[in-house]
């Protein structure tokens, strides 16, 4: 970005102002009903919008929409690859990229990728990969761009579930859909696809079981393809846990492949009867 | 990231092996490699580490600084971490090569330690909102044969119990400026306490089944693995899977599964973590003394708590003069009369002081199915050139066991 040295620019470091607001003890609500209506307990994902084929350029790319969590996904490729020192060509390629931008959070971000957005990255590459068919596209590299439009909870979730819609229609062969469920944990209760609030609630110094996961999962295989926690959890609760996600991946499963099967109509129409 | 290939036939080699719970190199699925501990090995750090696996080398050094608190936790310190992937390990890290390995190490230790009970980060707090101790966590592999991030996890956690935090003191001058003083004495330090500290344990699954500690090879015939971060109360605070592959949901059970049929197993059979580090000793200069009458500490946890790892520390004073050459052979001469001759696969582990007399020492063992000893410190006196002599008046050594599975 051009910057014009002459003039007087404002100070390097500034602070949002909510940081300044004395905010009321934002504590969950131990029981009973969440903030948005949901249910604690229960595997009551919010309701996702999708949308497959926004952006022409692109091979493939999707959109999704959960509370107020919006994602967009780009997949470039197949297309030659850029690395020559690979010694193992016979298999292709994924590489992933997701970014926040600047504006998604409430705290404004920076365009420049940190490491929490590498470590995003990363993960969105690892729950992909066993999805794609990668020897099917020898010496050839195949590009995900996540971008999250806005931010409230779960984003990596649903960037895996965009990105593996995207690359499906890019018509990147699969194995399968990889579908993304997180569940914040608090105490006994969990709550499935956290809000941006729920997973950054301010009672994590209390108690046990505290803490947050993130499953990817491929439901015509079983298998699951990614997992992350952190936050401090019992290994039950971290069994029961990743069960609940799985529950919540059958659940989002359906609108899924909705949206897949439309955008495929929408491409080709079918033959009309006459 | 440090890879080897491997042909077909060795792969075969390496799984079927596995598929009957005999590796390469002898150990069964569920065993480690030796592994030696040794703190206080850079005298410019705070607190410092080095432990070595197998082939894998991993250096950490901790350094202490004041800073400004985030003002999100004003009351809190706050702790940063950086892997290096040094070109001595491997030519593949030359350059940028490393970079993405050692952010990944990096993103993961963020991980395992983003929580309120790891490390008391409201002990690193000087003056709330104003100062507070920044620890730099630094930590460089020199050597990597596999397993990075368990040896990464144990060195952190030994350079933690290592690291001394000068004291400070905050008074309030005339016109409401506050003054720090750091105490003059270089002992007047305080120790950070390690107990919740997790230890990092990787699951790789080979074939059918998961292997713990596996080596290069073991992993170049592996798609996926699974990690997790441990702390002796048997709680998980971190869960990844690394590696291009998935993994079946019962399989990731089974991994972190509970023995429950057998009330003898500790819980996380293939889980373990360190045991508790023993309370920090003061460091003053009465220490020799103090440390002549007890030599050594045996500690064991809670049938609960009591996971396969046992640490056990000892403390040599100066004046027992033993060069840790001694200190081993003394060792391997004793052991062999009272423990079977260790096989490859397990080994021994015992843990005696030159001075005292080791019966006593020794009578917990049998309680163990078999253990393995793993490890030690050099005393003050040798065995280390690359480093100067601590200044400290002890050193100790550590001795890591981990009860064979039965």
């Amino acid at each position: 970005m051009p910057t014009d040295t002459k003039r007087v620019r404002g100070p390097e470091v500034s602070q949002s102002l909510s940081r300044f607001i004395c905010k009321p003890e934002t504590t969950l609500p131990s029981d009973g009903t969440r903030a948005d209506g949901r249910n604690r307990d229960q595997v009551d994902v919010r309701p996702v919008f999708v949308r497959c084929g926004l952006v022409s350029q692109a091979k493939g790319s999707a959109y999704i929409e959960a509370g107020n969590t919006k994602l967009i996904c780009c997949v470039y490729g197949p297309k030659e690859t850029e690395r020559k020192d690979e010694t193992d060509m016979k298999c292709g390629r994924l590489f992933a990229d997701m970014r926040f931008a600047p504006f998604s959070c409430p705290e404004r971000g920076s365009w420049i990728q940190g490491s929490q957005e590498k470590d995003l990255s990363l993960m969105v590459l690892e729950s992909l990969q066993p999805a794609v068919c990668l020897h099917k596209y020898p010496r050839s590299q195949i590009d995900v761009n996540v971008m999250v439009l806005e931010n409230n909870g779960s984003a990596l979730a649903h960037a895996i579930t965009c990105a593996s819609l995207a690359l499906a229609d890019a018509g990147i062969e699969m194995y399968d859909l990889v579908l993304g469920c997180s569940i914040r944990q608090d105490g006994a209760s969990y709550l499935i696809d956290p809000t941006f609030l729920e997973e950054s609630g301010s009672n994590w110094a209390s108690g046990e079981n505290q803490g947050s996961l993130t499953v990817s999962f491929l439901p015509s295989l079983n298998q699951i393809s990614g997992l992350q926690s952190d936050g401090e959890m019992g290994e039950e609760t971290l069994t029961a846990g990743v069960r609940t996600c799985i529950e919540g991946c059958y659940k989002l499963y359906p609108v899924i492949q909705q949206a897949l099967v439309k955008a495929v109509r929408g491409a080709a129409p079918p033959p009309s009867e006459s | 990231m440090a890879t080897v290939q491997l042909s077909e036939a060795e792969k075969v080699y390496v799984l079927h092996g596995i598929r009957d719970d005999l590796r390469v190199d002898g150990r069964s699925c569920e065993d480690y490699r030796h592994m030696e501990i040794e703190t206080d090995v850079v005298s410019n750090t705070d607190g410092s580490a080095k432990v070595t696996l197998g082939h894998t080398a991993v250096l950490v050094g901790i350094k202490a600084e004041m800073g400004k608190p985030r003002p999100a936790q004003p009351a809190e310190g706050y702790m940063e971490f950086f892997v290096d992937c040094s070109a001595n390990a491997t030519p593949e890290f030359e350059g940028r090569g490393g970079e993405e390995l050692g952010m990944e190490l990096t993103n993961t230790l963020y991980r395992v330690f983003n929580n309120k009970r790891s490390v008391d980060l409201a002990s690193l707090c000087i003056s709330p909102g104003e100062h507070c101790w920044l620890l730099y966590v630094d930590v460089l592999l020199l050597q990597c044969d596999g397993n990075l991030y368990d040896g990464i996890s144990i060195a952190i956690k030994a350079a933690l119990f290592n690291t001394k935090i000068p004291k400070v003191l905050i008074t309030e001058g005339e016109d409401g400026v506050t003054e720090i003083e750091l105490s003059d004495d270089p002992y007047d330090c305080v120790r950070l306490s390690v107990d919740n500290v997790p230890c990092i344990v990787t699951l790789c699954k080979v074939g059918p089944r998961h292997v713990v500690d596996a080596t290069l090879q073991e992993k170049a015939c592996s798609v996926a693995s699974l990690i997790m971060a441990v702390t002796p109360a048997g709680t998980c605070t971190c869960m990844r899977k690394v590696g291009g592959g998935s993994l079946d949901p019962e399989s990731i059970f089974e991994m972190t599964e509970v023995r429950g049929h057998d009330p003898g197993a500790p819980p996380f059979p293939v889980c373990p973590s360190f045991f508790l580090l023993p309370p920090p000793v003061p460091l003053s200069s009465s220490s020799p003394s103090s440390s002549s009458s007890s030599p050594s500490s045996f500690f064991l946890l809670p049938p609960p708590l009591a996971l396969p790892f046992l640490l056990l520390l000892l403390f040599l004073s100066p004046s027992s003069s033993s060069s840790s050459s001694s200190f081993l052979l003394s060792f391997s001469s004793s052991s062999s009369s009272l423990l079977p001759p260790p096989p490859l696969a397990l080994s021994s582990l015992l843990f005696l002081s030159p001075s005292s007399s080791s019966s006593s020492l020794l009578s917990p063992l049998p309680l163990l199915p078999l253990s393995f000893l793993l490890l030690f410190l050099s005393p003050s006196s040798s065995s280390s050139s690359l480093l100067p002599p601590p200044p400290l008046p002890l050193s100790f050594l550590l001795l890591l066991s981990r009860c064979v599975d039965i």
